[in-house]
């Protein structure tokens, strides 16, 4: 029998071919198609009608619900990421240290990530901050008085972004890694030249492990631009659309007012602002990260 | 011998037809029925569909339920990859859209005996102005006002008598100055959209806010003077702040003030009479009589029904499916085990099984006696369709937290039903 002779590279596409193939059909497909139903009048119950970028001149000057669902989504961005980066920061460096079990704390303080965007954690969170929660029970307790986390419009954003903040492991997990490479020589060094502790966070710790800080932000912002399950579990959008994010707004668009061409405009928005944010920081990058290879 | 041979080929053709017709009688078919619903429902539901089963060896019905919560979603995504299930239960507001976007089938054209049901219930609940049907109904079903009569004894309120809609500030302050842990009304958004703008829009045009053919029907200026009532209603304290609301949505049942008994009356539907009655069963239930403006064109409460429930137009089984529903609408045994699941049934037969069987919830009958009493018609179509539906609760939601003034929120769904219109029509 003629043994069949497959070079190193097809034997590597071979293998690769169930993730090109995924990723074809379950990634590009759907990308191309539906920037495709951007640009159409579509009921999904109907066949498409082109229509040019009439979805997108709507969206920007006469869709009123737009402006409120793009003004709380980047509402949301900007109170959980920074709070979340720097909570996984600091509890990151409360974990850097050999204590006797530190490894039991270690996963305990992951765990929350692992539910990730999950329904129940969602339902959790509801059922917490409610006026009859958990949460409402010790404030009363101290003095302070119910609080109508989910009814004020001002309190219900900033209660979503804290269940966001709450799974801050992963981030936490990256930081740890990082912090563990930092030379302890560049800190003995400094010590003896009489640095504190918290300049030597400052000069030493932050620039060390900045390009991972920089991956996590990026991270952290597109995960939150995408913001859905915590919006439609907890809120539904309110109270008055003050948690009503794009990713919502998409939803409701697409799945209950049947117009999916203008959801999938919508779609594109986000992705607009993600490409965006990416790009912000890409371009500040130069300024405050640094990576090892540097001069 | 040839008459012989041919009797013996007639004989044996006619064996194989019998056979062949008996194995395609036999033939077993699966369908899909999807509802929504609270435990009750799914178990009564769960039950006739055993006995149904049994009745029908060959048919076997594969349910899908849950609660109300991403349902019409899920449904618009099996529409759209036509794997919608064969059978499936439809909130009012969306029949008219389905029936418009060609996803139900035509059961007037199935076996579907209709000889229990009022023809003019049928006609206006399920054709679609079509004149054939569509959807079924699956009861008997209205807005409601659900008294707390022990507490509305005990500061000597009373909700039987016809009133206007000012009655309920003077009811509202009784109720505040008797205790302030009380109010008048319990009422959500979503519920006090149809009871506060759409049944008063009713009595004031007689008309929908919408018609069919995209016409609007209420002006701006009748669009400030309810929401200014709306206003009122919450900065009066007749109705429970609407920041307290909230959190709770449209499960007025789960509010721990309704538990305790610190409302006199829940806004809401007869449907829902059964879950608030199980939530605080420590007291008395009556149905109260609706407010009616002196000047109405039509009562605007109407009677209608809870629910639909359609065939899907891409089955492959329309004659089984139809012969399951026969079997849900019209038969003693599915009556007595349904109940009043879904409200009060549609069809004297199944309401008389229900009596004779005591399974007919007195709050629910009485419920639906009352809207009964009002001639108003139901504006089913474009005014409870999502879009505009949405609008309005935004609306309500916005001058009940006083985030926006009747006029400027008047001004506003002028604007969004018009350019809803623009888009659609």
């Amino acid at each position: 029998m003629k043994k069949l002779k497959i070079s190193h590279n097809n034997m590597a596409y071979i293998y690769l071919l169930p993730w090109i193939i995924g990723l074809l059909m379950l990634q590009v497909y759907p990308f191309v198609k539906s920037f495709y139903y951007s640009l159409t009048d579509y009921n999904p119950l109907a066949d498409p009608k082109f229509i040019g970028i009439a979805n997108y001149v709507r969206l920007f000057t006469k869709d009123k619900e737009f402006g409120k669902s793009l003004a709380a989504t980047i509402e949301y961005v900007l109170v959980t990421v920074p709070f979340k980066i720097i909570m996984s920061l600091v509890i990151a460096m409360l974990l850097n240290k050999g204590r006797k079990g530190i490894g039991a704390l270690r996963t305990i303080y992951y765990l929350p990530s692992l539910f990730g965007g999950s329904i129940a954690v969602a339902v959790l969170w509801k059922v917490m901050f409610m006026d009859q929660g958990m949460i409402n029970a010790f404030l009363n307790k101290i003095g302070i008085g119910t609080i109508s986390f989910f009814g004020n419009p001002s309190t219900a954003l900033p209660t979503l972004s804290s269940l966001e903040v709450w799974q801050f492991g992963s981030s936490m997990v990256m930081f740890l890694a990082a912090l563990k490479q930092v030379p302890s020589s560049l800190y003995e060094a400094a010590e003896i030249d009489g640095a504190s502790k918290v300049k030597s966070f400052f000069s030493i710790t932050l620039p060390q492990i900045s390009p991972i800080i920089f991956f996590c932000i990026i991270m952290q912002t597109v995960n939150a631009l995408q913001n859905f399950t915590s919006a439609f579990v907890i809120t539904q959008g309110g109270p008055l659309k003050s948690t009503y994010m794009l990713g919502l707004k998409l939803y409701n668009d697409g799945f209950l007012y049947m117009k999916m061409g203008y959801a999938s405009a919508t779609s594109w928005v986000i992705f607009g602002l993600v490409m965006i944010f990416t790009l912000v920081l890409f371009g500040t990058s130069r300024f405050w990260v640094f990576y090892g290879d540097e001069d | 011998m040839s008459f012989k041979r041919t009797m013996a080929a007639v004989l044996s053709v006619a064996m194989l037809a019998g056979m062949t017709i008996a194995a395609s009688a036999q033939e077993q078919v699966t369908l899909r029925f999807s509802w929504w619903g609270g435990d009750e429902r799914h178990e009564k539901t769960l039950a006739v569909i055993d006995a149904f089963e049994a009745a029908n060896p060959n048919i076997k019905i594969e349910p899908e339920y849950s609660s109300f919560d991403g349902y019409k979603e899920k449904k618009t995504t099996e529409f759209a990859s036509q794997t919608a299930p064969d059978i499936f239960q439809i909130e009012t507001g969306s029949g008219p859209e389905y029936y418009k976007n060609g996803v139900l089938y035509n059961i007037s054209e199935t076996d579907f005996d209709f000889s229990n049901f009022d023809p003019y219930f049928l006609e206006m609940n399920g054709q679609f102005g079509s004149g054939s049907q569509y959807a079924l109904p699956t009861g008997m079903a209205g807005s409601a006002l659900i008294v707390n009569k022990t507490l509305a004894d005990e500061i000597g309120i009373d909700l039987t008598q016809p009133y206007d809609w000012e009655y309920f500030f003077e009811l509202g302050k009784k109720v505040r100055e008797y205790d302030p842990e009380c109010y008048l009304l319990s009422a959500n958004t979503q519920y006090g959209t149809a009871f506060f703008i759409r049944a008063w829009m009713r009595q004031v045009n007689g008309l929908p806010i919408m018609s069919d053919d995209y016409t609007l029907n209420v002006t701006e200026e009748q669009f400030a003077e309810c929401f200014d009532y709306i206003r009122r209603l919450y900065e009066e304290e007749v109705c429970a702040p609407a920041s307290y609301k909230a959190p709770y949505g449209d499960q007025d049942q789960e509010d721990p003030n309704w538990i305790a008994g610190k409302y006199v009356a829940d806004v809401g539907y007869t449907s829902s009479t059964n879950v608030l009655k199980a939530a605080n069963p420590d007291v008395d239930y009556i149905a109260g009589q609706m407010p009616l403006r002196e000047d109405r064109k039509s009562d605007g409460w109407f009677n209608d029904c809870p629910q639909f429930i359609g065939i899907y137009v891409n089955t492959e089984h329309p004659a089984e499916a139809a012969k399951f529903l026969d079997f849900f609408y019209n038969t003693e045994e599915a009556a007595a085990i349904l109940g009043t699941c879904r409200s009060v049934p549609p069809t004297a037969m199944a309401q008389e099984v229900c009596e004779r069987e005591g399974v007919m919830d007195a709050l629910s009958r009485e419920a639906v006696d009352v809207s009964l009493q009002y001639n108003g018609e139901s504006d089913g179509g474009l005014t409870t369709c999502a879009e505009v539906t949405s609008i309005l609760e935004d609306a309500y939601e916005n001058v009940s937290y006083g985030a926006m003034s009747p006029e400027d929120a008047a001004a506003e769904v002028v604007s969004l039903l018009n350019d809803f219109i623009d888009m659609n029509k």
